[in-house]
């Protein structure tokens, strides 16, 4: 699978991140596209490119599609936190 | 620890980083208002300051062309009325400087003040990535704005210039080096200016570039 975003948008993604960690588990396309507020087309355009960064999972439980996040989705999840941590604390007047 | 536990620490991890971005945005936004604070209480003032030696100079110009230096010891009533009618001008120009100037950067604090209460007031544990993304990005924004012009400055140096010369030399010179004066101070001021400004922007830049790297490395 071949996504067509060339800039996905950094807030997309991170909510993409968020949700999926927040509910721990995997998810129902619906529901992640219903929490993340876009539409079907874009959303798919977005699982698209998290798929192919590995940035998430699909699994196939009770023969349901899901995407759960995988290590490397929870590792950025993370890694994006610390910086805008970062970020904020740098930042000088 | 097994993986369930590893799990919640790190999601405890995250809420506590979530949490105290919303505290340090908090601390900024308090910088950020006190600097806003100062930049209008300075500017309020230098206003008053203009007009004072504004309308003096100009009064006391017209008393001395018009009559003779002597004026002002036969009329020291009318003189004291007029001084105390131009500080009570002066007062009210500065006084209406601090409310009027800057209305859209109050608006931006206020709004980035908004939003911060809006997510403490929230449960814990609701708390977004995005919503810190963007308390960041609109701080980052915000710090420019709460720079100073100024533009005030120079033209109060010009005209102090102007006062001063006007007495010994004649009004073209004086009119000369108050001009000087002002576009020099006006041209050391805009530097300065420009120099935090960049700063800010650089900031600003840097922050964006991290984005974009960030993205690259996912």
């Amino acid at each position: 699978m071949t996504s067509n975003l060339e800039r996905p948008d950094l807030y997309v993604v991170a909510r993409f991140l968020d949700v999926l960690y927040r509910n721990g588990s995997a998810m129902k396309k619906t529901n992640i596209q219903m929490l993340l507020g876009v539409n079907y087309p874009r959303f798919t355009e977005y699982l698209e490119w998290m798929l192919q960064h590995r940035l998430v999972l699909e699994t196939d439980e009770d023969k349901v599609d899901r995407i759960a996040l995988s290590p490397k989705g929870i590792e950025a999840y993370h890694r994006f936190v610390d910086w805008i941590k970062e970020t904020l604390e740098s930042a000088k007047i | 620890m097994d993986s369930s536990q590893d799990k919640t620490a790190l999601g405890q991890q995250i809420e506590t980083n979530l949490n105290s971005i919303v505290d340090i945005a908090e601390k900024w936004l308090s910088r950020l208002r006190r600097r806003r604070k100062q930049v209008k209480l300075a500017s309020a003032f230098l206003t008053t300051l203009l007009v004072l030696v504004g309308l003096a100079a100009v009064s006391v110009g017209y008393i001395v062309d018009q009559y003779s230096v002597s004026f002002f010891h036969d009329h020291p009533i009318l003189i004291l009325t007029l001084l105390g009618t131009i500080a009570v001008i002066a007062i009210l120009c500065g006084v209406l400087s601090y409310f009027v100037q800057g209305r859209k950067q109050d608006a931006s604090l206020n709004e980035l003040g908004n939003l911060i209460s809006q997510m403490k007031q929230r449960n814990t544990g609701s708390l977004t990535s995005p919503d810190v993304l963007s308390i960041t990005e609109k701080i980052l924004t915000l710090l420019p704005e709460v720079v100073r012009k100024r533009n005030q400055d120079s033209f109060l140096f010009g005209i102090l210039a102007f006062v001063i010369t006007i007495l010994p030399a004649k009004l073209p010179l004086a009119i000369l080096i108050g001009v000087l004066v002002w576009l020099y101070f006006r041209y050391e001021m805009n530097k300065g200016y420009d120099k935090e400004i960049s700063r800010f922007d650089e900031q600003r830049k840097q922050f964006e570039q991290r984005k974009q790297e960030f993205m690259e490395t996912l």
